[in-house]
């Protein structure tokens, strides 16, 4: 009999394979009830998932999501220049960990899949004193470049 | 980005909304969906070439990467394979997000999901599913007679 135990404490949370169930909860959305409806399911989960964030938003503390940000990568492993200004919280990454991941497993990511950034963030910065831009987005690597500026007037 | 450390609450979300808008039909048909598509390369193919030790293989690599604390035993000679969760990362951090609440039928995902894999090889799956509100349970997989 082979007998096999682990802690907790003696792994690191780190299972990629979840960027490959998460595409494919996407596309079957997708598939079954229209683009509308994954838009709408992105939405529901930026509202209920980064609510504290977004309160936090509101009362005007940035530094709140460059904390964020910067412990979600570390914790992806991932590379990402994060600079933060009195207005402004510039991302700018090489590739997405996601669709690298997607992609080397030999999967698609769905069409959609930018809507992850936009949409979740899009929301997140819903009636908070900052907006959420994306530059130039690789549909193939995720390379992109993401702002949260303060809202002009 | 969904990061993969924060997938499990877009997981319990996406079940709520395949149930608002579908009810847990819904839920049941993208579990099915996820299964032939997700685990057809990992859980169904090591267990179609090796047996009882293809769970073994699957899950010490998916727990560990989890950082589950968790305790699997594998007889082969009995033909039983288990897994004494004593600490399910999934359903615990669904737990320990106190802002948001854990999709209610959220654990059933995993005897959805392993049997449509497991039963067409000759195996039978069963779990203790009594102590999910604590982030505990069991799985015995063994061989149907």
């Amino acid at each position: 009999m082979e007998v096999f135990e682990r802690k907790a404490s003696d792994n690191k949370y780190l299972h990629r394979d979840f960027h490959i169930s998460m595409n494919m909860l996407m596309e079957y959305i997708c598939e079954k009830f229209g683009p509308a409806s994954l838009t709408d399911y992105l939405k529901d989960f930026s509202r209920e998932f980064h609510k504290r964030r977004k309160a936090e938003l509101m009362k005007d503390r940035l530094d709140v999501l460059h904390e964020y940000f910067q412990r979600i990568y570390k914790e992806e492993e991932w590379e990402i220049k994060i600079t933060i200004t009195e207005n402004e919280l510039n991302l700018t990454q090489a590739a997405c960990p996601g669709i690298s991941y997607i992609r080397e497993k030999g999967f698609d990511p769905i069409d959609q899949y930018i809507e992850t950034y936009t949409t979740v963030y899009g929301e997140l910065c819903e009636g908070t004193p900052y907006e959420y831009i994306m530059t130039d987005f690789c549909k193939e690597t995720g390379a992109c470049t993401q702002v949260f500026r303060r809202r002009v007037g | 980005m969904i990061s993969c450390t924060e997938f499990i609450p877009a997981y319990s979300e996406g079940f709520r909304f395949l149930e608002n808008k579908g009810g847990f039909e819904e839920v049941k048909e993208f579990w099915n969906y996820l299964a032939d598509r997700y685990l057809e390369e990992s859980l169904r193919k090591h267990v179609a070439d090796m047996g009882l030790r293809g769970c073994y293989i699957y899950w010490k690599k998916a727990l560990s990467e989890e950082a589950a604390d968790f305790r699997m035993t594998l007889d082969e000679e009995k033909g039983e394979f288990r897994i004494e969760m004593k600490r399910c990362p999934s359903k615990g951090m669904l737990l320990e997000i106190d802002h948001m609440e854990p999709y209610e039928k959220y654990c059933l995902h995993c005897p959805a999901l392993y049997s449509r894999v497991l039963e067409p090889l000759g195996y039978e799956y069963t779990m203790d599913l009594s102590e999910t509100d604590e982030a505990r349970c069991s799985v015995l997989v063994k061989k149907k007679d």
